[in-house]
């Protein structure tokens, strides 16, 4: 049930002729996008607000034959702007024409919503409070006079549970109130003297007196007991370390599955389109350049999916407050804040959706080094890599092999680590944001919040990442294909010799005719010419043009280098994914054309560095342009992890050649 | 300063309850305590101390770091 204040003088109605809008207004943790997407549903679209990096959502719903737009600004607390977001809400409502605002209220800490209300009330615009949560105050014992509070506010206030949909149709009623009829000028607050934030909260206590009766201490205790062990210094770490590897397992038990079926979906779809298109470079580059690509760029979904639904349920939840609560103090030390803590730890599955994942942090500059580090740490993309080189290293031994992998892992975190550290005492000085933050009464989360989450996440990856992923993997097979070169007179007489031989000898000679024939093409490409034409750069890292040639066309994505290598030694694509050991064997005897082995010790070591520290990710590279809001900032990124990665390898490789291990 | 009858909020032991009576002005994250509901006048209660500590404002919970709870002056209530 919901009540207008009658005392009110009328005001003109603007809504008659243009589309009704409407904006969501409240606190974070007020349930403002559970609200968001029960009103609008899947009808939403998320974008920067111009200029910044602030999302801003968008969504429409049809009311009673009349199209209504709803904008959600970013939970605020106070709309004097003392952070981006809080910025940007204010702009929004103050530059923005609306017809309502909607000021979701979380009815089991009113006094607060209040505070935030008396606010956007002294903007004279029309406003409906939509009492949220009315369920839990209910059982917390609070009991709220929604009329007198409507008579106190001079505004309609309507109960609602965005989260089941209870009071929705009121809301409506509402709305169309104020579509059809002409609207209010609000009751102000009469707010004079004194702290802004006393005078306020004198005039939001004062109508709390009047309008709410607590009746027994039954709040929170879920909560509290909770908490008790949550935000425990050593407990709380360790529960938080139980949560997130619980996920990490999910991601890494679950994505492999619709991993391998976009793997072979876009396998099929290539061969079917070879067999179908005629032969020439336009069906190579439809099968290899963007069929491939597309395939290359889908296989990342899963991961994206799975771990945004799962931070989206734990934030929903109430507990990724918590895990930045505890991990503050930590974080601190190294420049950071707590809430940079989950972005840094879910890049170890991929850096995509955890430099998406750093909009909770509040603060540009703490968000912009978390950025910026975010690809130093080892993502799952590096883990064939570091496969093929710990076999390399140390062949059959798989405990030396683990403790490759886990130094790999170390350097990349501790790389992070570092590099946070000076950016914050350099190019990006600034205190760190200090820990306020509100630890929200746990509840059950929104699956349909959730999943409305990972779809947006997931769009947003297509549009921005995929593009560029499409584009650069056209460009890639241009490189690598151009310009053409004859096949070799080996591989030639090869052909003519299988061509004799009845057809189960042939098929083994004319394979190996073909690896040559790759491996020709790529070595005279142009992607072999910068190969070589980069090779005294990388000489002193222990690199030869053959490596070159795989650190050119594993630019965009480093795993590509495993296949790459494969070509060019002549394994074969195939081959070396049914049966990696046969590439790391050839890989073994490989010799340079003085007869010395490519891949030592020491090549290996080196190698292994710079596809820890490099950055060889374009997809990154474009999430990083996107929630930055500028191209500086990934090239920034770009030339730094490039002079780590070749500082690092020149170190280790000169360091390991004198010592002798050659 | 030394007049001012109260303790600092990250000195309180856990389960205190007073009256904010002076907040020191200094660290940009005491604008959004108190647009949190912490500011002269009001009742905080100290839930869990440390370093970042948590206390209640308004009946929300909100974790305050050790610093920033530093510039709070409380009079604790007997």
């Amino acid at each position: 049930m919901s009540t207008t204040s009658s005392c009110c003088p009328p005001r003109a109605n603007l809504t008659a002729t243009a589309g009704f809008r409407l904006a969501l207004a409240g606190n974070p943790n007020s349930g403002k996008t559970t609200l968001f997407n029960t009103l609008t549903g899947l009808r939403a679209k998320t974008s920067n607000y111009p200029g910044t990096t602030v999302e801003h959502r968008q969504g429409r719903f049809k009311l009673g034959g009349t199209e209504i737009v709803v904008v959600d600004l970013p939970g605020i607390y106070d709309v004097k702007a003392s952070s981006e977001e809080e910025q940007v809400a204010l702009n929004i409502l103050t530059g923005e024409r609306f017809d309502t605002v909607i000021i979701v209220a979380d009815a089991t800490n009113l006094r607060r919503s209040l505070f935030l209300a008396s606010q956007v009330m002294d903007m004279k615009v029309p406003v409906i409070v939509a009492l949220n949560m009315i369920d839990l105050a209910e059982a917390a014992g609070i009991r709220i006079d929604v009329t007198a509070l409507a008579r106190e506010l001079g505004c309609p206030v309507v109960p609602i549970v965005a989260r089941t949909g209870r009071g929705l149709a009121e809301l409506h009623v509402e709305i169309r109130r104020l579509q059809t009829t002409p609207s209010q000028v609000l009751a102000t607050c009469d707010i004079c003297g004194g702290c802004r934030f006393q005078s306020r909260y004198a005039w939001t206590d004062a109508i709390a007196e009047r309008c709410i009766q607590q009746t027994g201490q039954a709040t929170h205790r879920w909560t509290e007991r909770l908490d008790h062990v949550l935000t425990d210094p050593v407990i709380g770490v360790a529960a938080f370390f139980a949560v997130m590897l619980a996920v990490f397992f999910l991601i890494f038990r679950l994505a492999h599955i619709p991993m391998d079926l976009i793997d072979g979906l876009f396998s099929h779809v290539g061969a079917w389109a070879a067999g179908h298109l005629p032969e020439g470079d336009l069906r190579n580059l439809l099968v290899q350049g963007v069929i491939g690509g597309v395939g290359g760029m889908l296989v990342f979904l899963p991961q994206i999916c799975i771990l945004f639904f799962c931070l989206s349920l734990l934030e929903d939840t109430g507990y990724l407050a918590r895990a930045a609560f505890v991990m503050d103090r930590l974080m601190q030390r190294f420049g950071l804040p707590g809430k940079a803590f989950v972005p840094l730890l879910s890049a170890h599955a991929c850096a995509i959706p955890s430099i998406m994942a750093t909009r909770v942090i509040e603060d540009k500059r703490d968000r912009l080094v978390t950025i910026l580090v975010i690809p130093l740490i080892t993502c799952s993309a590096r883990i064939p890599v570091y496969s093929m080189l710990a076999a390399l290293l140390f062949a059959h031994d798989a405990w030396r092999a683990s403790v490759v992998f886990t130094g790999a892992y170390a350097l990349g975190l501790s790389a992070a680590i570092v590099v946070a550290f000076i950016l914050k005492r350099t190019i990006l000085k600034g205190e760190t944001r200090a820990l306020v933050l509100e630890l929200p009464s746990y509840k059950m989360p929104s699956l349909r919040t959730a999943v409305l989450m990972t779809l947006d996440r997931a769009w947003v990856f297509i549009r921005k990442a995929g593009t560029v992923i499409l584009g650069i993997s056209v460009a890639l097979w241009v490189l690598a294909t151009y310009p053409k070169s004859a096949p070799p007179a080996e591989a030639i007489a090869l052909q003519h010799q299988a061509a004799k031989l009845p057809a189960d000898q042939a098929t083994a000679m004319q394979a190996k005719a073909d690896r040559l024939i790759s491996h020709n093409a790529l070595a005279n490409s142009t992607a072999g010419h910068i190969g070589c034409w980069i090779e005294p750069v990388l000489r002193p890292l222990g690199f030869d043009w053959q490596i070159g040639i795989g650190i050119v066309s594993s630019f965009a994505a480093r795993e590509v280098i495993v296949s790459t290598l494969a070509v060019i030694y002549g394994v074969g694509e195939e081959t070396a994914r049914d049966n990696p050991e046969s590439l790391y064997d050839s890989l073994r005897r490989a010799e340079r054309s003085d007869g010395r082995k490519v891949f030592t010790t020491a090549t290996c070591a080196s190698l292994l560095v710079f596809y820890v520290l490099a950055m060889q990710c374009l997809a990154t590279q474009a999430i990083t342009r996107r929630e930055t809001n500028s191209y500086k900032w990934p090239a920034f990124q770009l030339a730094y992890m490039t002079v780590l990665a070749y500082t690092g390898s020149l170190l280790v490789f000169q360091t390991l050649r004198l010592v002798g291990v050659a | 300063m030394s007049h001012v009858p109260g303790q600092h909020l990250s000195e309180l032991p856990a389960g205190a309850r007073g009256v904010v009576c002076h907040i020191e002005p200094g660290d940009d994250a005491l604008h959004r305590l108190m647009a949190m509901g912490l500011c002269v006048g009001r009742d905080v209660e100290v839930v869990r101390q440390g370093n970042p500590l948590i206390v209640r404002l308004l009946g929300a919970r909100v974790g305050v770091a050790g610093r920033v709870a530093r510039h709070v002056v409380v009079e604790r209530h007997t």
